[in-house]
């Protein structure tokens, strides 16, 4: 059973970026000039990158840890609130953050957005929320007896977390940390748009090469530096956290049993609070500034239309790739599954024009392009929802051949139950942030393809500035629908 | 659930229109062939004449559809391409690609006259620097006020290596600068609230209020004055002279269709054409047209003088130039 279809095909798609460039870059002689300014460049991009991952993880984790403690009414609806940011397309949150905290804002003056500190708020706003859920879902993949058992010996707080809470989180960490890593490694609006022009990462001098200069060669030498350079600092963050085996559970938590002390109370609300302090403003800025000008015309229908469906095969080939890949223990398969982020989407998709430009233009290809493009950006984050009840199934297995379950049933009965909501989780990711994606269309050319995220850009580009934020409104309210409808089916026993 | 959105996908590949009569394949930018652009008008008045059928090929921008083209090369599929400007003339006429276009240029009205017989224009815009009035009573009255003006008000503006108003604004300074644009570029900065990737993201944060002017074109407080009815935006008139962008049409010589193409750029500069410019691409148009323009645009300001680069000129320093903006800024 050990096929490796998915990291073939992977590799496969990569190459197909990569090799015309390649040839490129070896019919130029390999004379490549880059300045100096380059370490500026590359320091900068690692600096804010880190400040991000730093500010989005211990916060995520910190939040996550208070939700799994406290059950309250709205704990599912503020989970499903966080699932929203992964939406919304970069340019609305900066002007959602500007709405907050900018010149005509509500809190003139607080801190200034231009400069860095914009560019973390708005990578905060991105990827907290999502390393929230993501350590959530871990943390509740503990068996309901390890708890159990914690409360029963009178474990401490800090041996509850270290003996149970910790290993878990720490399945989910490397794979968590690197995709906010490379995601803001990568960031390009944002970065521009509140960085200004002294604010130049990797990925603007890797556009501008590709754009202005029109010099691939010059672009995929950058994009091998920042390949070389992102695959070396995965591999650090994943020999720093080796990986434990997960529990064998076939029921998840569901109640905690230590009686919490007030100081513990107190402690996570004041988290919880601060954690939807960061998140729902700004969602509630698209709210507030979209509602008044929500509109549904024929382009709206047609826009979320074909939005729906290419992001509906997008997570599906995403959900595909990323289930064997989630299983996979080796680094190789690591690096793969996160391949998608590593390579700057405008070199992949430079190369794979080159190649299959030849065999037309119509509209099925694009639209397979795109499919293609937006998968591979959500593999990351499919593995990372699948991977800590993969590695649980893994403790299955002796038991499952020992019984003879096999085949349908072993799908039926171990499972499937156990995968449910990870699945859930780890396919509405990727149908939310394909909905959301501007790149792949940008890149590729819309040859006539309209998505909600285009029409946005459209009504942006022609001083429809207030249609537009009716357009970001039903985009996020879609995304809501959605990740209402996963969560009921993720949470449905089996 | 699947099943329905699989057959729903299936279908609208497959139902697009069978392609029984000649299709002209224009590369254009996407705000041109977009539901809101002029691509859907200018598409139907041609059909009706050419018993053909338009196929728009949508990029980014300008210097995406310049890119596109060198990637395909030969093998374009394009028989026309529509939406460059002269900064980019010179590396389009460079590939090899373009043919003579076969109309008489005296039809085409542009500032400075025309003479090009590869290229065409179909618009042109002078760049302006917009201001909000109710935010700023005294806007500066030329490049070089701006440039040392009170720190306290800021503009907004877009990047010259991804946008093509910050590479007007880029050459409009070394116009006016020449040697000394990098000191320019110094002064101007604490003026500059930031420097978006579009001229999008840059005209939002504007009308959101994040700053009393932004570089734009002189044509934008058109749009606010004819469907907004505000005439709080409005254009600075700059003691300099304005650059100028102008747009341009072109079509490709190996391409199969290349009557239907010279016949396509026969129509760009007639009024079914040039109607469909003032108020969608909200551009000047770049011929007669048949309908008067919308009333905003007596209102808007007549720049003194035309300031532009011959395409070549950009074509040789654009990559040094951008540096030393770059150095500038940092």
């Amino acid at each position: 059973m050990k096929t490796r279809i998915p990291q073939l095909i992977i590799l496969f798609a990569l190459t197909l970026g990569v090799a015309p460039l390649l040839v490129l870059l070896v019919e130029s002689g390999g004379a490549i000039h880059i300045e100096t300014t380059i370490f500026s460049v590359l320091a900068f991009t690692l600096e804010q990158a880190a400040l991000s991952t730093l500010l989005s993880v211990v916060p995520g984790i910190t939040v996550a840890r208070a939700l799994a403690r406290q059950n309250f009414a709205g704990r599912q609806l503020l989970l499903a609130l966080f699932a929203l940011p992964m939406a919304v397309p970069a340019i609305v949150a900066v002007l959602g953050v500007t709405a907050l905290i900018g010149n005509a804002g509500v809190l003139p003056g607080l801190i200034s957005p231009y400069g860095l500190a914009g560019i973390l708020i708005v990578h905060v706003f991105f990827n907290f929320p999502m390393a929230t859920r993501l350590f959530y879902q871990a943390l509740q993949s503990a068996p309901q007896e390890a708890y159990k058992l914690a409360a029963q010996l009178g474990f401490s707080e800090s041996a509850t977390f270290w003996q149970v809470e910790w290993p878990l989180l720490k399945i989910a960490l490397p794979q968590v940390a690197a995709i906010i890593f490379l995601l803001c490694a990568a960031s390009f609006v944002a970065v521009l748009t509140l960085g200004g022009a002294s604010a130049t990462t990797l990925e603007v001098a890797i556009y501008q090469s590709l754009r202005m200069d029109f010099d691939p060669p010059r672009a995929l030498a950058l994009c091998l530096l920042q390949v070389a350079l992102c695959t070396a600092l995965i591999g650090f963050a994943q020999a720093a956290f080796a990986q434990d085996r997960g529990f064998g559970i076939l029921r998840a938590t569901r109640f905690r049993y230590a009686a919490q002390s007030k100081v513990a109370l107190a402690a996570d609300w004041f988290t919880i609070t601060l954690g939807t302090v960061i998140v729902l403003p700004v969602l509630g800025v698209i709210l507030w500034r979209g509602m008044s000008h929500l509109h549904f015309t024929a382009l709206t229908w047609r826009g979320l239309g074909t939005s729906l469906c290419l992001a509906f095969a997008s997570a599906t080939l995403a959900l595909i790739l990323g289930r064997p890949l989630a299983k996979a223990r080796d680094s190789a398969s690591r690096v793969l599954s996160l391949s998608g982020l590593i390579m700057p989407p405008a070199v992949l998709a430079t190369g794979w024009f080159l190649v299959l430009h030849k065999l037309g233009d119509s509209l099925a290809l694009t639209a397979c392009f795109i499919i293609a493009l937006n998968s591979l950006i959500a593999l990351p984050y499919v593995v990372a929802a699948l991977r800590a009840r993969q590695m649980q199934l893994a403790a299955f297995a002796n038991l499952q051949s020992n019984l003879g379950i096999s085949g349908f049933n072993a799908w039926r009965i171990v499972e499937w139950p156990l995968l449910r909501s990870a699945t859930t989780q780890a396919f509405l990711m990727a149908l939310v942030l394909s909905l959301g994606d501007l790149t792949a269309i940008t890149l590729l050319g819309s040859s006539g393809i309209l998505t909600l995220p285009t029409l946005l850009h459209n009504e942006m580009g022609h001083y429809r500035g207030a249609d537009a934020e009716g357009t970001a409104l039903l985009l996020l309210l879609i995304c809501g629908g959605l990740t209402f409808a996963a969560q009921k089916l993720g949470q449905r026993d089996a | 659930m699947k099943k329905l959105i699989l057959t729903l996908f299936v279908t609208a590949i497959f139902s697009l229109p069978a392609a029984a009569k000649d299709v002209l394949t224009i590369y254009t930018y996407d705000s041109f062939a977009g539901d809101y652009g002029p691509g859907k008008a200018v598409k139907a008045a041609f059909e009706k004449i050419c018993d053909c059928e338009i196929n728009y090929v949508a990029l980014g921008d300008g210097v995406a559809v310049l890119n596109r083209l060198k990637l395909e090369g030969n093998e374009t599929k394009a028989d026309v391409v529509l939406g460059l400007d002269t900064n980019l003339t010179a590396e389009a006429q460079a590939t090899g690609l373009f043919g003579k276009h076969g109309v008489d240029v005296k039809q085409a009205l542009v500032p400075g006259g025309w003479s090009d017989d590869t290229f065409l224009p179909f618009d042109y815009g002078y760049f302006a620097v917009v201001y909000n009035s109710e935010m700023m009573k005294n806007p500066p009255k030329s490049l070089d006020e701006l440039v040392n003006g009170d720190a306290s008000q800021k503009i907004v503006l877009e990047d010259p290596r991804a946008s093509t108003p910050g590479l007007g604004l880029m050459l409009w300074m070394k116009q006016i600068y020449g040697d000394k644009a990098a000191d320019a570029w110094k002064k101007l900065k604490p003026r500059i609230l930031t420097t978006a990737a579009s001229w999008d993201d840059a005209y939002a944060l504007f009308t959101k209020g994040e700053a009393p002017m932004v570089f734009s074109y002189v044509t934008s407080p058109a749009y606010h004055m004819e469907v907004e009815k505000t005439d709080k935006y409005q254009a600075a008139n700059f003691a300099e002279g304005h650059y100028l962008q102008i747009e341009v049409a072109g079509l490709i010589e190996v391409s199969p269709h290349k009557t239907l193409a010279q016949k396509f750029m026969a129509f760009v500069l007639t009024p079914d054409f040039q109607n469909e410019i003032p108020a969608t691409n909200w551009m000047m148009p770049a011929a007669k047209t048949s309908t008067p323009l919308p009333a905003a645009f007596d209102k808007l300001v007549k720049p003194a003088k035309t300031l532009l680069y011959l395409p070549e000129e950009v074509a040789a320093h654009r990559r040094e130039w951008i540096d030393e903006w770059q150095k500038a800024m940092n």
